[in-house]
């Protein structure tokens, strides 16, 4: 016999007074109003931590992609890309030893690799934060 | 914004306003934390729980579609994030399920006005057993609004009221 199957139980009236009375769930809260309007304020301030974070990840794909449009316009190495993309991989050894690692190069690529990172570092702040 | 229901608010709250918001956490504060704390047995992580409940409510308010009781739609949030809890801190979890079967009387993390036959016979259930036999007997909840609410087949809710009815009668020697 599954358990689906099983008969219902017949509960007296007393009995049902019993498990009633047993099982009340109180919704008033005996700790008193300080300790309540201390919950309160400890939720809210946790929702208002997620909104502030929601905020910033709305705005983050923004600085993502102003990030990025800089990089193309200052990386030297972007006027390469199309033709590396259209030829064949054999070109990228001699195309990774003719980048020159100098500032015009690293910064923009800093910038790239900040902005792909962003997400998960401000996560990270907020988490701590909250 | 205390008179106004609680639909009228979450469309607030959808938009963004937080006191709409602080009005529905006030108003139903209380519930979801006794909730909490008689399916558990410790009150800080209960608070903790349910602090938990209503910044997902605030997340996927968006999802609610004000089709039952905001109350039911946040008490099922609430059992969602005690499971999972549960499912983190599983052996924590067993080891204080025994604790409090072997010793339910050195329990004190319960709500004040817990009387000790409830606090018994709240340890003597299992998981399921207790969230059916709260929301049956002390929300009232009919039985297949406790499937909906736990997301549980029709026929295990009955089944986990009959074994919690059968356990308690057991141990209370209740006269039918």
């Amino acid at each position: 016999m599954s358990l689906q199957d099983e008969p219902a139980l017949e509960l007296s009236a007393a009995e049902t007074a019993f498990l009633t009375d047993l099982f009340r769930v109180g919704v008033g809260d005996a700790e008193g109003d300080a300790a309540q309007e201390a919950f309160i304020q400890r939720v809210m301030r946790s929702v208002q931590a997620r909104q502030r974070r929601a905020l910033l990840f709305d705005t983050l794909p923004l600085l993502m992609g102003a990030a990025l449009l800089m990089a193309a316009m200052l990386l030297p190495v972007f006027d390469t890309l199309p033709m590396l993309l259209a030829g064949s991989l054999s070109e990228l050894p001699a195309f990774i030893t003719s980048i020159e690692w100098d500032s015009g190069t690293l910064l923009p690529l800093a910038a790239v690799l900040l902005a792909a990172l962003l997400p998960g570092l401000l996560d990270a702040v907020t988490r701590m934060l909250d | 914004m205390n008179t106004l229901a609680d639909q009228e608010l979450v469309a607030l709250a959808r938009l963004g306003n937080l006191p709409a918001f602080e009005t529905l956490v006030r108003r139903h504060q209380a519930l979801v934390r006794n909730w909490l704390r008689r399916l558990g047995k410790d009150a800080g992580r209960a608070d903790d729980l349910a602090q938990e409940t209503f910044v997902q409510a605030w997340r996927q308010l968006g999802s609610y579609r004000g089709e039952g009781q905001f109350h039911s739609w946040l008490l099922r949030i609430a059992y969602s994030c005690f499971l999972q809890h549960m499912r983190k801190h599983r052996s924590e979890a067993a080891l204080q399920e025994r604790v409090a079967r072997l010793a339910p009387a050195q329990d004190h993390t319960l709500p004040h006005d817990e009387s000790p036959d409830a606090v018994r016979m709240l340890a003597l259930l299992n998981v399921e057993e207790r969230a059916c036999m709260l929301l049956f007997y002390g929300h009232g909840y009919s039985h297949s609004e406790i499937s909906e609410l736990l997301s549980l087949p029709l026929g295990t809710v009955k089944s986990q009221l009959r074994r919690g009815i059968l356990r308690i009668r057991e141990h209370m020697r209740i006269e039918p």
